[in-house]
């Protein structure tokens, strides 16, 4: 068995990444318990490991400044806004700060401390699944990423182009600037424009990658998909493209439900149960399995609140109370 | 820019809400706070994260900020801390035993170690860190980097470099021994003092 071989270092080295086992956690607190030495051991490996982040808290200092400062310019307008709005947006608001007290989470690639070349630089910044994270990017675009999604950019961002690369969902606030493209990569198709809102879905396990445009115009390039080329999205468009069938839908909706999801509520227009349970699992870390054939085809309106338990959601959505929810570890079986 | 700067007059400026003066405790105190947090919780994001929130806090409560504001920066940090403890605690929805314990066993950590290091003076630690990091010899640091600014885990090196995962590890465990080395004077001399 191979957490045999650990010895103390090797569980601390497994510990101080947060991923212990729970066999080798038991015999990390034995150890300890047992002897003193290693208490002082840990002590050191903990702090050897912490001071190690030094030079980069050092090089990250004054960009994190400069978020920090919007941060605050934020909240304080947020918190003036809500006194004087409705009760609406006294939840934004309430969300904003929730969302970023809660889960940013930005690391640093770090290639080469000595002499990091602006090339090798890159940010990446994940929202981890059941949280949502705004970002600023350099150029002042405001970018919302859901839950389970991750946004990266290099360091060349805003020099000569604005380039970022999206996985999963993300809404983008885009500044204006007619000068440098912004433009979005994704997994299957590329978005250009110089200054709009709009809405990009497309995580690596839907079939489908959607494209709300809330306001301006952007471009939808695909790469693998030559005879369409480029196609010009208008304002209220909303653009399907089905990753298996590689068919394009471009139609009419009202494309703000899109981002309903950025003030903390799902919004759903017939939506099938299958679709609204895939927004479910990513918000609540779960597996939801439907085996009632009946209830797959079942089409779906309205929004959900997510400070709801995912337990209150179900029995909401549940309106003839005829599921069966049981549930056995992370996932929830619907019959 | 140091810590001795840090007096009555600057504090009084920033409870005037003058921007300059919180930004010179930012200064001061960013990459010391961060790894304060990192001595409780092992991420740095969230390290980082509970540290922007005590600074945010601070503007936020800048009329009722009083001198000397060391300790409580330091406090703050650790009620971060345990605040991200105590959530996890109460998020997860389904809470094993396993995580339980760990859980508890951070919670004690944190609560029994209440001094946490000694200030220092981040520029100056800061070259000598870099020189032992640059100083590891090549694979051993590029392995000690990915295990600690990528946040990826042995098995996941092992299998990227197609080496063994003990491998790795003693890479890893190379790279933190060299460290202690270079760092010996810092660690004992400066770091592992506790303040009172």
């Amino acid at each position: 068995m191979q957490s045999e071989n650990k010895d103390f270092d090797d569980l601390m080295i497994d510990y101080l990444s947060e991923s212990i086992s729970e066999r080798d956690q038991q015999r990390l607190f034995e150890f300890l318990n047992s002897n003193v030495d290693l208490k002082a051991r840990f002590d050191e490996m903990i702090k050897l490991h912490a001071v190690s982040f030094i030079p980069l808290f050092e090089v990250e200092k004054q960009a994190n400044y400069k978020r920090l400062i919007q941060q605050i310019k934020e909240d304080v307008t947020m918190v003036g806004l809500s006194r004087s709005w409705a009760n609406g947006f006294r939840q934004i608001a309430a969300i904003v700060i929730l969302v970023i007290s809660v889960s940013a989470s930005l690391f640093y690639v770090y290639r080469d401390i000595t002499s990091p070349s602006d090339a090798s630089i890159c940010y990446e910044t994940i929202a981890p699944i059941g949280s949502q994270t705004k970002i600023i990017l350099p150029d002042s675009t405001v970018v919302w990423l859901n839950s389970g999604s991750s946004l990266k950019y290099n360091q060349s961002f805003g020099k000569k182009n604005r380039v970022v690369t999206l996985s999963g969902e993300g809404y983008f606030v885009v500044s204006k600037d007619k000068k440098k493209q912004f433009t979005v990569h994704t997994e299957f198709l590329d978005v250009n424009d110089i200054g709009t809102i709009f809405n990009i879905k497309s995580y690596k396990n839907d079939q489908e990658i959607t494209i709300n445009l809330i306001e301006g115009a952007v471009n939808v390039y695909l790469p693998d998909n030559k005879d369409t080329g480029t196609l010009t999205m208008k304002p209220n468009d909303k653009f399907v493209y089905n990753k298996i069938t590689k068919k394009i839908d471009c139609f009419q909706t009202d494309a703000s439900r899109s981002a309903f999801w950025t003030t903390g509520k799902l919004c759903f227009v017939d939506a099938t149960i299958e679709q609204i349970s895939k927004d479910l699992e990513r918000k609540y870390n779960v597996k939801i399995r439907i085996s009632n054939n009946k209830i797959k085809n079942e089409l779906f309106s309205g929004s959900l609140n997510l400070n709801m338990s995912l337990k209150e959601i179900l029995l909401y959505i549940d309106v003839d109370k005829k599921f069966k929810i049981s549930q056995l570890g992370d996932t929830i079986n619907i019959k | 820019m140091s810590i001795k700067d840090i007096n009555e007059d600057l504090i009084m400026k920033i409870s005037k809400g003058e921007e300059k003066a919180f930004s010179l405790l930012y200064d001061c105190y960013y990459t010391y706070l961060n790894t304060v947090a990192l001595c409780y919780i092992f991420n740095k994001d969230v390290a980082n994260e509970i540290v922007n929130d005590v600074f945010i806090n601070i503007w936020h409560k800048r009329h009722t900020l009083s001198y000397p504001i060391h300790s409580y920066l330091i406090q703050s940090v650790k009620n971060g801390c345990l605040n991200h403890i105590r959530a996890q605690r109460t998020n997860e929805r389904v809470l094993t035993d396993h995580k339980k314990q760990l859980l508890d066993f951070q919670e004690e950590y944190i609560l029994s170690n209440p001094t946490p290091l000694q200030y220092v003076e981040a520029h100056e630690i800061e070259k000598e860190v870099q020189n032992a990091i640059a100083h590891l010899p090549e694979k051993c640091r590029s392995i000690f980097e990915q295990y600690l600014f990528l946040g990826k885990l042995p098995e996941q090196i092992a299998k990227e470099q197609l080496i063994t995962v003990s491998t790795v590890r003693v890479q890893i465990k190379n790279a933190m021994d060299k460290l202690k080395l270079s760092l010996n004077h810092l660690i004992c001399g400066l770091l592992l003092i506790f303040l009172k």
